[in-house]
């Protein structure tokens, strides 16, 4: 064995793993903390590191094949794996053990790599370094690090770790030789180092190249409404509660967040979202449009000029489910928001149709107060152009409607407009409400910019003393005419940013009211909203779209286009409720190029069965299903059914339609155990009634023609991956067994070259032990004949096509001084002739043994005796050409 | 056997010391030792084909040397006929240099009228020697080829009634020219198939050239003065000897397995024949003999198997002609060492 150096063992584990150790500590914690590895503690995963890095250098250091015990380490690892995840823990607590194993593991692996490179591999350092460095930076893009003393702190000590790291291993190498230090090598690494470094950091700064444009962008936008550098986190604010409040859209060229806040343009798209039918007339013929409510915004951030939407908001009447997990036909209803409502008088129930073409189907739009939702099936004629749509109850104040701002010639209107504010004049005062909602629909904030429009108000109302002759004159002063004749305010989408350079802190707003008097809907919005508060009117901010009625074909509906999302001051009367009151000034771009009424959707056929459960049969050749039904609409009459009755019904699917969502699929691809709603349009069912209210529904049921014929079966999404892309799943399942697989073929490859490796040992030992115990002058020369072959092999010294006699003259005894040749000779009388062996001859074949391996093998080291008897290579060359047997 | 030359040197039978051992068993091994020597002093560097000449020697063979001008054959031939005493001082060797208007005549001798007796004599032709140095054999018309080789396979001359018996020791080293070939009759294979032998002298390594012109004097004196170190006896008795050489089954099918396989090469056209087999079993046992023992291994027939065979095939190709035997040989040398003793 070659003599450990322990003086440079002790020096490497001082300089080289001790620094590593130290290194992946804040690493490791980092990690453990930012992803919860399954709540292990960090000094637990370094010490597992430790193990493996130090185990893994004193093994190598002291000249052991890699191979073998790396595979012995993987075949053991993965024994105990697959012991621990076959062991009976709960399900859970097998899940975690098997993981935290697997994690630990992973860690234990790195550390042994990481001492096994550090002992053997000079570039090792270079690359721990890239690699912690990469490490790094995707901590950094991953938890959007974006203080740069963090990423300093990440990045800085790993490359300093690789330089000492590179000049210590070239140092501690040299001391080892004696030699001078190769100064030269040391810098061309670094450089190296620094080289590949620079790109990798090129390559970062490219990967985060978007992020940080929209960051800055942000920054200087904030910077132009004159705020500091809290713009940033204040906007993500805003999108967040956005999300919360279920809106937005999945579109991405129309953006509701847009009218949240004062900006200096708008950009809109004139896109169809979506067209409804409101069933609010005034009298017969005249529609009474009612805007659609998205959500509504109570609170402001005077620094932002921008609305926040309150989640803790004291009146809760905004009803936002999603229409698309609502079975077909059933409805979901929410009543509690009619009691925040507090509407008393006038009030009407509206039903509505909405078609939702290019607007997300999750989105619920409706006119407020909207309580109930029923998605319905839409005709097949028009499932191209919309693919959603879902039937909304709302109560509708009489009093309420689109028509504000917006005056028409029809006396019907103007009658009616008359009418709502004489009796709106007659509404009870504020002071019967409640302080805690006064308070908090009258909040402004303070500041000189709010003082200001507080005077305006006042002087805009003198002499009113209703809220709704407060509500006129504010309308009418956005609706007046300047000295010259002109319209005091026009509407625009682009703003612009503060001009005046004489007002050091401009606002959007004070601009908007003082100056320009050029805003779009947002505007009039929030001017409007602070003047009613600054006169005690409790008012907010509507977020929706605005509803303009344009045809007079098809009275009662509506189409809403992207450039209709709209902002409007939203003002609560007593006993009436919340009522719209738009004051946004008409945009006469948009008036002289109005955008088309469509063609209205037909109104699907009237249901007359609709049933809901669970599928448990699916017959696709006869195309029957069953399913377990819980709930049913037959004619309108919504049945529930107790659990422990549920009726199991066969249904004729022949005709039907099967959706996934608002996709189309096909019958097959129905999964036994989901929720199906199956629809049937039959009208034959129509004509069975209940013979008594009191009937069994049993004997009801009997009535109806079984099978039912079904026309559309409606089941759950399929996930989206699930339906794009079934395979992939599988894929990674084959993948999975793949890599099992391949760990038992390397497992099983490392065995066999571990036998490969031990079987010389063994066929030696073998051949010595024969050679002792065997008296037999003639076997015993086979076996030394063998031995020396064998032996000369592995030493790299083969026959090759020498006759065994040249070989041993001219090859094997000069070198080793052996008598080989004698021996061969001998061997050879006693293959080829009959003659017998003198008693010398004899003596010779009897300790040539012996002799000979002790003169071959003394000539190599012990380690290099070792590798060389260990080497598989060899050995078949070996075993190919053994002796044959005839 | 001719008496005429009979001039005993009784000097040169006490110089050599093998002569008195000649009839002990084991002895004679190294008399053909002192004579591979003795010729190796003058011809240097070329050991392997003096023991190969030897080999034929013992084996009642002929051989045929093939090699440029100048490498040694001639010199070679000399040498080993000096060594060997006859019953006068050297054995009888003759030289004929093969040029094409040689006649039979020539070679054989005529019947000449004998004044005297008033009869017909026979006058005894050169081939009636020990050795015979048959230099450049293919400058010679076929009829004079023919002659020779008629002699060589029968060791007698027919002359009208009478019949020749050649010397008991006659041994035919002949020489051919590869360069030069216009104006030659190149021997036919059938032809080639009667020497055992046909081998190349090769140039000599550089060392050994080097030695050649420095000691270019000495070895042209001791040249001059070759002894001679074995009689006719003694190569009578070694030839003998070779007879009694066992020939183990292994090495038998081994040389059946070689002579087949060049039979079945997809590289030789014609193969080797059973005279062939025959040839290098007989050479095998020589060679043995000279190596001292009383049995082949498998080194004797990897050392003759090419020398013996290799001018008998006819090859598709060059790259044949260089692989083909090497091969062979290979594969069967390698069989043999790999064999277990036990049967």
């Amino acid at each position: 064995m070659r003599q450990i150096d322990y003086k440079g063992l002790a020096l490497g584990l001082l300089f080289l793993i001790l620094p590593t150790i130290l290194i992946m500590y804040p690493l490791l914690g980092f990690l453990s903390e930012y992803y919860a590895l399954l709540f292990i503690d960090k000094h637990f995963l370094i010490s597992v590191f430790a193990i493996g890095i130090v185990t893994a250098y004193l093994l190598h250091e002291t000249k052991i094949r890699f191979l073998i015990i790396f595979g012995l380490l993987v075949l053991l690892v993965n024994i105990l794996y697959n012991s621990i995840s076959s062991v009976p823990f709960t399900e859970f607590d097998a899940y975690y053990v098997a993981n935290r194993f697997k994690i630990n593991t992973s860690i234990f692996v790195f550390g042994w790599f990481s001492g096994f490179a550090i002992s053997k591999w000079r570039y090792y350092f270079i690359v721990f370094s890239l690699v912690l460095t990469a490490i790094s930076v995707i901590l950094i893009s991953d938890l959007e690090l974006s203080n740069v003393n963090d990423i300093i702190w990440l990045i800085a000590p790993t490359i300093l770790y690789a330089f000492y790291g590179i000049y210590v291993k070239e140092l501690l190498k040299t001391i080892k030789k004696q030699d001078q230090t190769n100064y030269l090598l040391v810098i061309g690494r670094i450089i190296l180092f620094a080289l590949v470094a620079l790109f990798l950091f090129w390559a970062t700064v490219q990967l985060l190249d978007s992020k940080l444009d929209s960051i800055q962008n942000e920054i200087s936008q904030a910077q132009g409404e004159d705020e500091d550098s809290d713009a940033e986190g204040e906007d993500d604010e805003s999108n967040d509660s956005n999300d919360d409040g279920g809106g937005g859209s999945s579109n991405s060229k129309f953006n509701i967040e847009d009218y949240l806040g004062l900006r200096d343009r708008l950009n809109v798209s004139d896109e169809l979202l979506f067209c409804a039918n409101i069933d609010n007339f005034i009298n017969e013929t005249t529609p009474n449009p009612q805007y659609i409510t998205l959500y509504h915004l109570n609170q402001y951030n005077p620094t932002l000029e921008q609305f926040e939407i309150d989640p803790d908001s004291i009146v809760r009447d905004l009803f936002l489910p999603n229409p698309t997990e609502i079975p077909q036909y059933f409805s979901q209803q929410n009543d509690s928001v009619l009691v925040y409502d507090k509407m008393e008088r006038a009030i009407k129930e509206v039903k509505s149709t909405m078609y939702i073409a290019n607007l997300s189907p999750e989105v619920f739009v409706a006119p407020s107060t909207a309580y109930a939702c029923q998605p319905i099936s839409i005709e097949e004629e028009f499932q191209k152009e919309y693919k959603f749509a879902y039937n909304v109850y709302s109560e509708v104040s009489e009093l309420n409607s689109a028509y504000f701002v917006y005056n028409t010639k029809n006396q019907s209107i103007i009658d009616y407009q008359e009418n709502r504010y004489r009796t709106l004049r007659r509404a009870k005062s504020y002071e019967d409400e409640d302080d805690r909602f006064m308070d908090y629909y009258t909040e402004m904030p303070t500041g000189e910019l709010y003082d200001k429009i507080s005077h305006l108000a006042d002087s805009l109302t003198v002499g009113d003393q209703t809220a709704i002759d407060k509500i006129l004159s504010i309308r009418n002063y956005f609706l007046s005419k300047d000295e010259d004749g002109k319209q005091r305010y026009t509407y625009t989408l682009t703003p612009g940013k503060p001009t005046d350079p004489n007002i050091p802190n401009a606002t959007m707003l004070g601009e908007f009211l003082f100056n320009t008097n050029e805003g779009y809907c947002t505007y009039f919005a929030t001017s409007s909203l602070f003047m009613l508060r600054s006169l005690g009117i409790p008012s907010r901010v509507a977020v929706g779209f605005m509803t303009v009625d344009r045809s007079h074909k098809t009275p009662g509906w509506y189409w809403f286009y992207a450039d209709q999302a709209h902002a409007w001051t939203q003002v609560y009367i007593p006993e009436y409720g919340w009522l719209d009151f738009d004051m946004t000034v008409s945009n006469e771009e948009a008036e002289q190029a109005p955008q088309p009424d469509g063609t209205p959707p037909t109104p699907p056929t009237k249901e007359t069965f609709v049933g809901k459960g669970v599928v448990t049969v699916v017959d696709t050749l006869s195309k029957r299903m069953e399913v377990r039904v819980d709930q049913m609409i037959i004619n309108d009459n919504g049945i529930s059914l107790d659990s422990t009755n549920l009726l199991d019904m066969e249904f004729d699917v022949n005709q039907a339609k099967v959706f996934a969502g608002e996709q189309q699929i096909s019958l097959p691809q129905v999964k036994l155990g989901d929720t199906a709603v199956m629809v049937s349009f039959d009208y034959k069912i129509g004509n069975i009634r209940k013979k008594r209210d009191n009937e069994r529904i049993e004997a009801y049921m009997e009535r109806f023609p079984d099978p039912i014929i079904i026309m559309e079966v409606h089941v759950p999404e399929i996930e989206p991956e699930q339906l794009e892309q079934p395979e992939p799943e599988e894929e990674e399942s084959i993948i999975e067994s793949i890599t099992n697989w391949s760990i038992y073929v390397v497992a099983l490859l490392l065995l066999l070259l571990l036998i490969l490796m031990l079987s010389p040992i063994c066929y030696f030992w073998w051949l010595s032990r024969k050679a002792k115990h065997n008296n037999d002058i003639v076997s015993l020369s086979e076996v030394n004949y063998k031995n020396a072959h064998f032996v000369l092999n592995q030493m790299g010294i083969p026959r090759g096509y020498q006759t065994p006699l040249v070989y041993a003259r001219d090859t094997v005894d000069p070198k080793f001084g052996t008598n080989f040749e004698a021996f061969i000779n001998i061997y050879q009388k006693l293959k080829y002739s009959s003659n017998e062996l003198t008693d010398s001859e004899t003596d010779l074949v009897k300790n040539f043994h012996t002799d000979f391996n002790q003169r071959v093998l003394s000539t190599y080291s012990k380690s290099e005796r070792f590798v060389n008897f260990i080497k598989p290579n060899k050995w078949i060359h070996y075993m190919l050409n053994l002796n044959l047997k005839k | 056997m001719s008496q005429e030359q009979d001039h005993i040197n009784p000097e040169h039978l006490q110089y050599t010391p093998s002569q008195t051992e000649a009839s002990v068993t084991d002895s004679s091994g190294k008399n053909i030792d002192v004579l591979i020597d003795n010729i190796s002093k003058v011809v240097k560097g070329h050991r392997e084909q003096i023991i190969q000449i030897i080999t034929c020697l013992i084996a009642k063979g002929h051989i045929l040397l093939e090699d440029n001008p100048g490498s040694g054959k001639t010199v070679m031939a000399k040498t080993l006929a000096y060594s060997l005493s006859g019953e006068k001082d050297h054995s009888d060797f003759k030289r004929i240099q093969f040029t094409p208007d040689l006649l039979p005549m020539d070679l054989i001798g005529s019947h000449l009228y004998d004044e005297g007796n008033k009869d017909f004599i026979f006058k005894k032709g050169p081939l009636f020697c020990n050795i015979l140095l048959a230099d450049e054999i293919n400058r010679a018309s076929p009829k004079v080829q023919s002659a020779l080789l008629e002699c060589m396979a029968e060791n007698q001359i027919s002359i009208g009634d009478q019949t020749y018996k050649l010397e008991d020791l006659f041994f035919v080293i002949a020489t051919q020219n590869p360069i030069e070939m216009e104006g030659t009759y190149p021997l036919p294979n059938a032809q080639l198939d009667r020497f055992f032998m046909k081998i190349n002298f090769g140039y000599v390594s550089e060392d050994i050239e080097l030695e050649i012109y420095k000691k270019q004097l000495e070895i042209q004196r001791s040249q001059e003065k070759v002894q001679a170190v074995l009689n006719m006896k003694d190569v009578l008795e070694l030839r003998s000897k070779a007879e009694e050489v066992h020939v183990d089954d292994n090495i038998i099918v081994s040389i059946n397995n070689i002579v087949r396989s060049t039979r079945e090469h997809s590289g030789v056209l014609l193969g080797a024949s059973v005279r062939a087999g025959i040839i290098l079993l007989k050479c095998l046992r020589a060679y043995a003999v000279i190596h001292k023992r009383n049995y082949v291994v498998e080194d004797d027939l990897a050392a003759l198997a090419k020398p013996v065979l290799q001018h008998r095939l006819l090859f598709k190709n060059l790259g044949a002609e260089t692989n083909a035997m090497d091969g062979i040989v290979k594969t069967e040398i390698n069989r043999l060492s790999r064999l277990n003793l036990r049967k």
